[in-house]
């Protein structure tokens, strides 16, 4: 539960940042489907991409101990 | 202990670490009414400004879909994302200025996940009742446990799903937004945007509560490089209190443990500032109605400062706030005239690069452009173009351009030079553009006139 907690929200919290640079910048009708669709499409997609780095931190920094047990149990 | 002392956690395991479910105890006094203050003034602002008109439409609204975000008299427009900005550097100075002062104010009153914590808390109380009967429900049998678990959920939900709606309603006109929800004809994103904003404040405040403050909460990390002794924090007077217990030969405090019940975070404010504390100051309220009974003087939880509280004068005014306060002022003046002189018209002159010059009848050259113009005001404005910079540079055609209430136009301008005028080659030209039957509305916008 803490962990899908501190995996999302840091992502979150990007993805809002990111979300707001990219649309000042380009205008969602550009993209085809409708304003609202690619501004919520957009978000989605800068969450998930966040997300999958926050994961990747939480990932390399179990410590030896962890990986370890994990091999032999 | 002080904060600084509180060791860095490493290991991996903390992040798994089972959390104790937090019964906080209700507590009344000054600074649970100064709370339920903010709750009500916060929420008003909140739930009520979404239904304010201006001018004929929604008074706040940040209208993403024509990208246009509306505040009272005021319309900004994507390329106003400095002010965006500006707003950012002024809301983050604020608060390190009033942490600086007096602590997690922020926190303690004002923070989202505060007040509706407390909202839910509410219900929780109002349903389930306090502290001790919800320990004793929760020992009970499922069945037993369920009419109310369920009433409780299902009022929980209800103000979620409005906090949701109203979050959207910030963002799609909430008039016609509400019309949709009663018709069940919402858009699929807006659906999906009040669901989830709406299930992520019933997470928050209903689940996850502290949890938020202490794990998900950037500024609760950071907040104590903000503190000095002279900030005002919740203490607990150690000298009076210690020894603690009941008896003789004991100090004020008699081990009641009503500070740690009414805590939302669980900590005992007797050992010290903590990083988890919120500042609500709960455990003030609880403590003072503790020393009423015992007809000692309240205060034994208090807010001072640790320079207070060692005996030594507290110094309001320091270096850290004279600065915050300098830095503040500035980005706000600077960013209040430029808002204030900011011209409501927009001008943006593009070249047209299909047709570069070409010669026209009469031995003239021309030039094409793009205009785009941009009324940022709330009425139709008809506007004067002209051009300057060659010796008999012209507009061909109608000078005049029409645009409507807060939208933006694009025309073609023809300009044509007497084809010995001026040397082959480019040469800068300016376009202005005025308002007609307004002072001051102009601007000016630079442009190349091309000869081959
Ligand atoms: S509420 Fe006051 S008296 Fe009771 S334990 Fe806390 S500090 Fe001591
Ligand atoms: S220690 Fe006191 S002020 Fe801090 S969070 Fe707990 S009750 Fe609130």
């Amino acid at each position: 539960m803490k962990v899908a907690m501190i995996i999302l929200w840091p992502a979150f919290l990007a993805a809002g940042v990111a979300e707001v640079l990219f649309f000042t910048v380009f205008d969602p009708s550009e993209f085809g489907a409708g304003r609202m669709a690619a501004y919520s499409a957009g978000f989605l997609i800068f969450w998930l991409l966040a997300a999958a780095s926050s994961t990747l931190t939480c990932f390399l920094q179990r410590g030896a101990e962890e990986i370890n047990k994990g091999r032999s149990g | 202990m002080k904060l600084q002392d509180i060791p860095v956690r490493t290991d991996e395991q903390s992040l798994f670490e089972v959390r104790k479910k937090i019964y906080s105890r209700a507590v009344h006094g000054w600074f649970a009414a100064l709370r339920w203050a903010a709750v009500w003034a916060t929420q008003l602002v909140f739930y009520g400004g979404a239904w304010l008109r201006w001018n004929d439409r929604q008074a706040v609204l940040f209208d993403i879909v024509h990208r246009k975000f509306y505040i009272f008299g005021l319309v900004f427009w994507p390329q106003d994302v400095i002010y965006l900005t500006a707003l950012l550097v002024i809301a983050a100075l604020s608060l390190f200025l009033f942490t600086a002062l007096a602590g997690r104010l922020w926190c303690g009153y004002a923070c989202p996940q505060t007040v509706y914590t407390e909202i839910f808390l509410w219900i929780e109380r109002v349903i389930e009742g306090d502290r001790n009967a919800r320990m004793r429900l929760d020992q009970q049998s499922f069945a037993k446990r369920l009419p109310l678990k369920a009433a409780k959920h299902a009022a929980w939900i209800a103000v979620a799903f409005w906090t949701g709606f109203t979050f959207v309603g910030y963002v799609t006109p909430i008039r016609e937004l509400w019309s949709e929800v009663l018709n069940l004809s919402t858009g699929p994103w807006e659906t999906f945007w009040i669901f989830f904003y709406g299930f992520a404040t019933y997470g928050n405040a209903g689940w996850m509560r502290e949890q938020v403050c202490k794990y998900m909460c950037p500024y609760a990390r950071f907040q104590s490089a903000m503190f000095d002794k002279d900030t005002l924090i919740i203490t607990y007077d150690e000298k009076r209190g210690e020894p603690r217990g009941k008896g003789t030969n004991k100090g004020d405090c008699v081990d009641c443990e009503i500070c740690v019940q009414v805590c939302p975070t669980g900590i005992d404010i007797r050992r010290g500032l903590q990083y988890e504390c919120i500042g609500c100051a709960a455990c003030i309220d609880g403590c003072n109605q503790v020393m009423e009974k015992l007809k000692r003087p309240s205060g034994l939880i208090r807010y001072s400062t640790t320079h207070a509280l060692e005996g030594s004068r507290t110094r309001v005014l320091r270096p850290r706030v004279f600065i915050y306060t300098a830095i503040l002022l500035a980005v706000a003046i600077v960013a209040g005239v430029s808002l204030y002189l900011r011209v409501p018209l927009k001008l943006d002159v593009i070249r047209d690069r299909a047709a570069i010059a070409r010669e026209v009848e009469g031995g003239l050259i021309e030039n094409v452009y793009r205009l785009q113009v941009m009324n940022t005001t709330e009425q139709a404005r008809a506007f004067e173009l002209s051009v300057s910079g060659l010796p008999g540079l012209e507009l061909w055609g109608d000078p005049t351009i029409g645009v409507g209430a807060a939208t933006s136009r694009m025309v073609l301008a023809k300009v044509r030079l007497p084809a010995d005028a001026a040397k082959p080659g480019s040469h800068p030209i300016e376009f202005h553009l005025r308002a007609l039957g307004v002072n001051g509305v102009e601007v000016r916008e630079h442009s190349v006139f091309i000869i081959q």
